[in-house]
């Protein structure tokens, strides 16, 4: 059993009980290290598909034990080619659900908790349980909100920096055919998802009166019928693309639209890709990409390197590129950066912290509106708005947030920049004078 | 499946790796092999990522911010490894346990937060209206009245309903015509063919610009950008016909085997 052991960190043991010149400042070799990454890191893997299946893998493989991976998707049989860890008696079983259970058939040692649900259904403390989160995920909208949550667990000291203990690490992996990318998010270290989110190209849309009118690629015909047909033949039922049967009949109208203004390529898979926005997973991109992941999550948890600083392209579809480039923080980030720390008395109204920030040498920010956690609490415009919201310009913000020693409130307004009146959108830190949130809890424990 | 739009960075070519063999795996997973190639990739990746070249950031500006930053690093990550750091953690999960967790928070996406923002600046002529159906703090999906006070459609009155994503603006909201109208560009299920909606939208227009475009669809609707088939043709060849075409489905009532319920 020990030796069996032994044999299977061996290569593990290279990387974690060693000395070498590429390691972090505070890595320190030895058994204890390798230990500890075992019994006391967890890590969250989420999405179980092309991208997930091989990072639950490979981080199983490289010593985590304590894994979670998120999933709402059931397994399609397109999906087998790929996504390794499933079988043809597996199709329209949860996909989280048996990936955790394959990897743990496979892996002695590792526990794997699968969660098989919308990432969204999650309350924000249970991300908060994980020290890492790794991302195989599809889709920017699915990002854009762990990132959100990710940061929203930072805090920041008084001189606007990043407090490490509240810093959560997350690994993003992202494949498209031969491309790929992997990438480090230190929140307050190093960009978030919003930080550069023009990394992103934005879709490409049609014209809705080309795809009625003058049709000329496959690709028109199939968005005429999914996004104009459909419509006019399913009225109040709404497309639903994990729908195989939903699917067919767009690939079927489309077919006929194609026949009609003679234009050729119309297919199933093409369907699929125009309207889910796909294109082809290549099984070697992906685990290409989830070994670059995993090893930054190694790296991040053990500091036997550091880790890579930031962002990984990887081109495999003609020869190989690789290049890694180093993205720069916004500072004025509204998801990740510090904002401008505001101290002030509870008994403040909101009518009077407005004033405060007109004279706020850093802000200088009038007709403010002001939003506290999806609550809007003051809204300059449309007047059906600020009607609504007017009562509470007489109320404590202290009040209108909740009674919370301190929290994040953001506040678009005007100020000025070079003598011209700009808007602007700004993330503020208020912190209430004399409420104190750790004495609360001690009075609370007491009690 | 995976990725969503990936872009080449910013920075500068720099090395160029070449894997040879051009091995291509194959899913049978078989985790012996696996086990043996991922090995050889992490010494391989953790080789080549330690032989690059340093990047060369972007600009002069922020070479600095990544200066600023790194140094950040050092300051922070001094004393604790992570994995200390993820033990005294668990240590306080443990005893949190039994605790009863926080009210769960509703996180505002970067999106809802800029839509804040347009809203906030909303400055609507008076022939829009807009409203809120699920209250002050449900931007996301709200509804637009538009009453043209010029041209063919004087009189109607059009309900448009808008949803917009968290990711906002990087895409465009969507839009729905909730009344059914004779019109060259909205088809009778509520398309509507707009370009700042779909192939012109860029992240710095706002729902400002998007109420003026559909009001402006009502001024000066366009025989050249089609939805109705019909209706374009007729206002391009009759624009009389056109006219109390327009008039009798506001009114209420058939144009061709078509029925429009009244909006005026
Ligand atoms: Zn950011």
């Amino acid at each position: 059993m020990a030796e069996t052991e032994a044999s299977r960190s061996r290569d593990l043991d290279k990387l974690l009980l060693r000395r070498g010149n590429l390691v972090g400042p505070r890595f320190e070799p030895g058994t204890e290290l390798r230990d500890d990454l075992q019994t006391y890191a967890r890590v969250l893997v989420v999405g179980a598909g092309g991208l997930g299946c091989e990072l639950l893998k490979d981080l199983a493989l490289s010593g985590f034990r304590n894994l979670d991976v998120i999933d709402m998707d059931r397994i399609e049989v397109t999906n087998l080619n790929r996504q390794f860890l499933f079988r043809l008696e597996d199709v329209g079983k949860p996909k989280a659900e048996v990936a955790a259970k394959r990897v743990m058939e496979r892996i002695s040692g590792a526990n794997i908790v699968p969660h098989f649900c919308r990432i969204e259904d999650k309350e924000i403390d249970f991300y908060n349980d994980f020290n890492i989160i790794a991302l195989g995920l599809d889709s920017l909208e699915a990002r854009s909100y762990i990132n959100n949550v990710a940061c929203s667990f930072l805090e920041y000291d008084s001189d606007d920096n990043p407090r490490e203990e509240t810093i959560k690490p997350m690994v993003d992996g992202g494949t498209e055919g031969f491309k790929g990318h992997a990438r480090v998010i230190l929140p307050g270290i190093t960009p978030c998802f919003e930080c550069t989110i023009w990394l992103f190209p934005p879709q490409v849309k049609f014209p809705l009166c080309t795809l009625a009118e003058t049709p000329r690629t496959a690709a028109h015909c199939i968005e005429y019928a999914h996004l104009i047909k459909w419509n006019e033949v399913h009225g109040g039922t709404a497309f639903d693309p994990d729908n195989p049967k939903h699917m067919k009949w767009v690939y079927d109208e489309a077919v006929k639209r194609a026949e009609l203004f003679g234009i050729p390529g119309v297919t199933y898979s093409l369907t699929q890709g125009v309207v889910k926005n796909i294109i082809p997973a290549i099984a070697s991109t992906n685990a290409i990409i989830s070994a670059a992941c995993a090893l930054e999550t190694l790296k991040i948890a053990t500091e036997c390197s550091k880790t890579m600083s930031n962002y990984l392209t990887y081109n495999g579809s003609e020869g190989l590129h690789t290049k890694v480039a180093e993205f720069e923080r916004d500072k004025d980030c509204l998801v990740c950066g510090p904002g401008v720390l505001i101290e002030l008395d509870p008994s403040i109204t909101l009518q009077k912290f407005m004033d405060l920030l007109e004279e706020h040498p850093k802000l200088r920010l009038s007709k403010a509106s002001v939003t506290h956690q999806g609550k809007n609490l003051y809204m300059q415009a449309p007047p059906v708005l600020e009607e609504m919201t007017r009562p509470n310009l007489s109320l404590p913000v202290f009040d209108l947030m909740g009674k919370l020693s301190k929290d994040v409130v953001h506040v678009n307004g005007m100020t000025s920049k070079n003598d011209q009146k700009v808007s602007c959108l700004r993330k503020l830190r208020l912190v209430f004078k004399g409420v104190d949130g750790v004495t609360d809890m001690d009075t609370a424990g007491g009690a | 499946m995976m990725g969503e739009g990936l872009s080449e960075g910013k920075g500068e070519r720099h090395g160029r790796v070449m894997f040879g063999g051009g091995k291509r795996k194959e899913n049978n997973g078989d985790f012996e092999r696996e086990k043996r190639e991922l090995k050889s990739l992490l010494l391989l990746l953790l080789g080549f990522i330690a032989e690059l070249p340093k990047p060369k950031p972007p600009t002069k500006l922020c070479s600095s911010i990544i200066i600023i930053s790194l140094s950040f690093l050092c300051v922070f990550f001094s004393t604790r490894t992570m994995i200390k750091l993820f033990k005294v953690k668990e240590k306080q999960r443990e005893l949190a346990e039994n605790a009863n967790g926080g009210a769960p928070i509703k996180k505002q996406s970067a999106g809802e937060l800029r839509l804040h923002k347009d809203i906030s600046e909303l400055n609507l002529p008076k022939s829009c209206a807009i409203q809120f159906p699920n209250g002050k703090d449900d931007l996301m999906n709200f509804e637009v009245t538009i009453r043209p006070d010029d041209g063919y459609y004087l009189g109607g009155t059009f309900l448009f309903s808008f949803n917009v994503s968290p990711i906002y603006p990087h895409e465009a909201p969507k839009v729905k015509c909730k009344t059914k109208v004779y019109h060259p560009n909205i088809d009778l299920e509520g398309n509507v063919c707009l370009n700042i909606l779909r192939e012109d939208w860029k992240p710095v227009l706002n729902i400002n610009t998007v109420i003026y475009g559909l009001y402006h669809l009502f001024t000066e609707p366009n025989y050249e950008d089609p939805l109705n088939h019909d209706a374009a043709a007729v206002l391009r060849d009759n624009p009389k016909l056109f006219e109390s075409n327009v008039r009798r489905a506001m009114a209420g009532g058939y144009v061709g085997q078509t029925f429009f319920a009244r909006c005026m």
